[in-house]
C-alpha cells in the first residue's frame, strides 16, 4: 500500500493552488491575504526584516503559485525536513526565516510574528488539497542532466547581454520592478541562488520570464556569471573562517 | 503646570545637563520594549513607538512622579490581545481599531478614577510591602531575560514557567549570553569605576560591541543573535476610533476591558509612585499620576498609540543613571522621535541580547532592596519575604494584595500584643 501511494504520488497532476479570491473572509482568510501582501512586496510589507530590494516573489514566480519555481504549496507540505545546510530537521517557518537570512539578506522574523504567521498562512492556503510529504510533483526547481560541460563565465556574459540585460540592466542592479542580480540590492553569497547548479536550474526553468528558451548549457554559463559578481557575503562565515 | 513642571529649580540648562544620560537610555530601552510590547498586545510595531512619543509625553508632563517613564507595558498589552483578538485579526485594521477604542474607554476610566480621588487608597502601603515589590519585580525582571539570553523564544509565561522552559530547551543559543554577560560586566566593572552614572549605557554599548565583533568574527549566521529591525513611521498618525453600531458586543468588550485597562494602569502608577517615593525621596501624590496615565491613554487613542502604563523598568533604569527631574522623560522621548526620523538604519542592528543585558543590571540592583530587609522585627520580614513570594508566583497585583492584607493582619496581631 505504501508502494502504491508513492506510484499515486508520481504520476499525479501538478497540484492547482486556490486562487487567492477564493480566501474567507474570516481572520484566516485576514492572514492569507496579508501573506500574499509581504510576499509580492516583500521590502515594503515585511520592511522591519527585509534587508535588500528582493521580493520572495522575484524566485518564487506568481506570488509562490508556479509549480517548478520552487511553489510555496510543494514546501509547505514538504517540511519539517533535513537539509544539508543546516544539518538538521527544519520546520516551515524556519525555512521563511532562512530564505530572510540569505535570499533577502535580512533579519529572521522572530517565530510568532505576524509576518512569520502571515506567509505560513498563505502557503497553507495554497497547499489546500495537496498530500502531506515531500514528493509533489513541481517542487523546488526541476533538475538539469549533465552537459558535458563545465560553467563558463565568459560565455555566460554574452548569454546575459542577449537575453537577460533587457530586464536586470547591464550592471546587475535591475531595473524597477525588476529584481536585481547581483550587487548589495541582492542576495547574499549562503543563498540557495548563489549556488551556480541551483541558479542553472530556475533560469533553465523560468528565464527569461514567460519565455524560457536557454539551453542546460546556457542556463549554466549564465549563472555562473552572474554568480561570480559581487554581491553581500555569506553570513554563516566571519573574518575566521579564513582560517579554515 | 506644565511650565513650572518643566522648570526645575536650577533652570533648564542644569536639568539637561543632570538628565541626559537618563534621558538617552530611556530612549533606547523604550525601542525594543515598545516593539516587543506591541507584538504582545497583537498590533503592528509602529503603534507601540507612537505610544512611546506623544503620549508617553502627555503622561510625564502631567503625572505628578517627575522620574517615572510611561508607555508600553505588558499587563496593558496583555489586556488589549484579549479585548480584540476576539474580534478581528491582530494586526488587521479592525483589530487596531479594537485596540483603540478600548485604549479611549481606559482613558474614561481613569479621568473617572481621578475625580473619585482613588488614589488616596494607595497611600497607606506599608514600607515593607513597598520594599518587597521592588525586590519582586527586581526577581521578574531577571528571570524575564533568561530566555532571550539563550535564545529561546517564550510566550506570555509566569516567571518559574518561562525559567524552567528556557533552561529545559535543547538548543540553547549561548551567542546571546556572550553579548549579554558582557554588557554586564562592562556595566558593573564602570559602577566601580566612578563611571556609575553612565553604567547602563555602557553596558549596552558593550554588548552591542560584542555582537558586532561577533557577526563579524563568524558569521551572523553561526550566532544567530536577534537584532531589532527596521520600523515604519508614518506622519499620518492621528486617528479616530470608530464605533461599529452593528456590533455592539465589540463596544461592550472595549468597555469592560477598558475598565479592566484603567485598573492595572492605576495600580501600578500606585505601585510605581509608592516606590519611587521611596527610592528618591517624592512626596506621594498617586491621584494626580493616575491622571497622568489618563492623559496619555487618551492622547494614545487619537494618535495611533495603544493603552500603556508606568513601566518598572524603565522608571528604575531612569532613577539608577541618576535622573531627577522630569526633563529625562521629556530628552527620552525627544530623542526616540528624532532617532527614528534620522537613525533608523543603525537603530535596525540593535541586538536584543544586549538590551537583555542591561536589563539584568537593573534586576539586580532591584534586588539589592532585600539588604533592607528588616531584622529587628521578623513580622515587617515576614510581610516583604510574602510580598516577593507573591509578585514572583502570582503576580505583581496579588502581590500588593498579599502584602496588605498581611499587613493588616499583623497590626491587628501587634495591637492585641500591646
Amino acid at each position: 500500500m505504501l508502494l502504491a501511494g508513492s506510484v499515486c504520488a508520481r504520476d499525479r497532476e501538478v497540484h492547482r493552488p486556490p486562487l487567492l479570491e477564493t480566501a474567507p473572509h474570516d481572520k484566516y482568510g485576514d492572514l492569507v491575504r496579508m501573506g500574499h501582501a509581504i510576499v509580492t512586496d516583500t521590502p515594503n510589507k515585511a520592511s522591519r526584516y527585509s534587508g535588500n530590494r528582493l521580493s520572495c516573489s522575484n524566485c518564487h514566480l506568481d506570488a509562490g503559485r508556479k509549480p517548478d519555481a520552487a511553489p510555496f504549496w510543494a514546501a509547505f507540505v514538504a517540511y519539517p525536513a533535513w537539509r544539508s545546510k543546516t544539518d538538521r530537521v527544519d520546520t516551515f517557518d524556519e525555512r521563511v526565516q532562512q530564505c530572510f537570512r540569505y535570499s533577502l539578506n535580512g533579519i529572521p522574523p522572530a517565530f510568532g510574528s505576524i509576518e512569520l504567521t502571515a506567509i505560513a498562512a498563505y502557503a497553507h492556503f495554497l497547499a489546500h488539497g495537496l498530500p502531506v510529504g515531500p514528493e509533489s510533483k513541481g517542487r523546488g526547481f526541476p533538475l538539469l542532466g549533465k552537459t558535458g560541460l563545465d560553467p563558463n563565465r565568459d560565455r555566460g556574459r554574452v548569454v546575459y547581454r542577449q537575453h537577460c540585460q533587457a530586464c536586470h540592466a547591464e550592471d546587475g542592479g535591475g531595473l524597477p520592478n525588476m529584481p536585481p542580480l547581483w550587487g548589495f540590492g541582492s542576495y547574499n553569497k549562503g543563498a540557495g541562488m548563489a549556488n551556480v547548479i541551483s541558479a542553472a536550474a530556475f533560469i533553465k526553468a523560468n528565464m527569461p520570464l514567460g519565455n524560457p528558451v536557454l539551453s542546460d548549457q546556457e542556463a549554466l554559463d549564465v549563472a555562473a556569471y552572474m554568480n561570480a559578481q559581487l554581491r553581500p557575503p555569506d553570513p554563516r562565515h566571519g573574518l575566521l573562517s579564513i582560517f579554515r | 503646570m506644565i511650565a513650572a513642571s518643566l522648570h526645575p529649580p536650577k533652570g533648564i540648562r542644569a536639568a539637561c545637563r543632570a538628565d541626559w544620560v537618563p534621558g538617552l537610555l530611556a530612549a533606547l530601552l523604550t525601542l525594543p520594549q515598545a516593539i516587543a510590547l506591541a507584538t504582545l498586545a497583537g498590533m503592528p510595531v509602529e503603534h507601540g513607538l507612537y505610544l512611546s512619543l506623544l503620549p508617553a509625553l502627555a503622561a510625564t508632563l502631567i503625572g505628578h512622579s517627575r522620574v517615572a517613564v510611561s508607555g508600553p507595558n505588558t499587563a496593558a498589552s496583555i489586556l488589549l490581545y484579549a479585548s480584540a483578538a476576539t474580534f478581528a485579526t491582530p494586526g488587521s485594521a479592525g483589530y487596531v481599531n479594537q485596540v483603540l477604542l478600548t485604549t479611549f474607554f481606559a482613558a474614561i476610566f481613569q479621568f473617572a478614577f481621578y475625580f473619585l480621588r482613588v488614589g488616596r487608597l494607595f497611600l497607606d502601603l506599608p514600607l515593607s510591602v513597598t520594599q518587597g515589590i521592588i525586590a519582586g519585580t527586581g526577581a521578574l525582571i531577571l528571570s524575564q531575560q533568561v530566555g532571550p539570553l539563550l535564545g529561546v523564544v517564550i510566550n506570555g509565561q509566569g516567571p518559574y514557567e518561562s525559567l524552567g522552559q528556557a533552561l529545559a530547551y535543547d538548543a540553547k543559543n549561548y551567542w546571546p549570553l556572550l553579548v549579554g554577560g558582557t554588557g554586564v560586566l562592562a556595566g558593573l566593572w564602570s559602577k566601580r569605576h566612578r563611571l556609575g552614572r553612565y553604567h547602563l549605557l555602557i553596558a549596552l554599548a558593550a554588548g552591542w560591541l560584542t555582537a558586532d565583533l561577533c557577526d563579524l568574527l563568524v558569521g551572523s549566521a553561526t550566532t544567530a543573535i536577534e537584532r531589532l529591525g527596521r520600523m515604519q513611521l508614518s506622519l499620518y498618525f492621528l486617528a479616530v476610533p470608530s464605533v461599529d453600531w452593528t456590533e455592539l458586543v465589540a463596544l461592550f468588550a472595549a468597555i469592560s476591558n477598558g475598565l479592566a485597562v484603567a485598573a492595572v494602569g492605576s495600580l501600578q502608577a500606585a505601585i510605581m509612585a509608592r516606590t519611587t517615593s521611596v527610592m528618591v525621596g517624592e512626596r506621594l501624590h498617586v491621584n494626580r499620576d493616575i491622571l497622568g496615565q489618563a492623559a496619555m491613554n487618551l492622547t494614545a487613542a487619537f494618535t495611533s498609540g495603544l493603552a500603556g502604563a508606568t513601566s518598572f523598568n524603565r522608571t528604575l533604569a531612569n532613577i539608577e543613571t541618576g535622573a531627577r527631574s522630569r526633563a529625562a522623560g521629556v530628552i527620552g522621548i525627544v530623542v526616540l522621535g528624532i532617532a527614528l526620523c534620522i537613525a533608523q538604519e543603525w537603530l535596525a542592528r540593535i541586538p536584543l541580547a544586549a538590551v537583555c543585558g542591561v536589563l539584568v543590571l537593573v534586576g539586580l540592583s532591584l534586588l539589592g532592596s532585600l539588604r533592607s530587609i528588616d531584622r529587628k522585627h521578623p513580622r515587617r520580614a515576614i510581610e516583604m519575604l510574602a510580598t516577593i513570594a507573591s509578585a514572583i508566583f502570582l503576580g505583581l497585583f496579588y502581590a500588593v494584595l498579599v502584602g496588605a492584607c498581611l499587613t493588616l493582619y499583623h497590626r491587628a496581631l501587634d495591637r492585641d500584643e500591646q
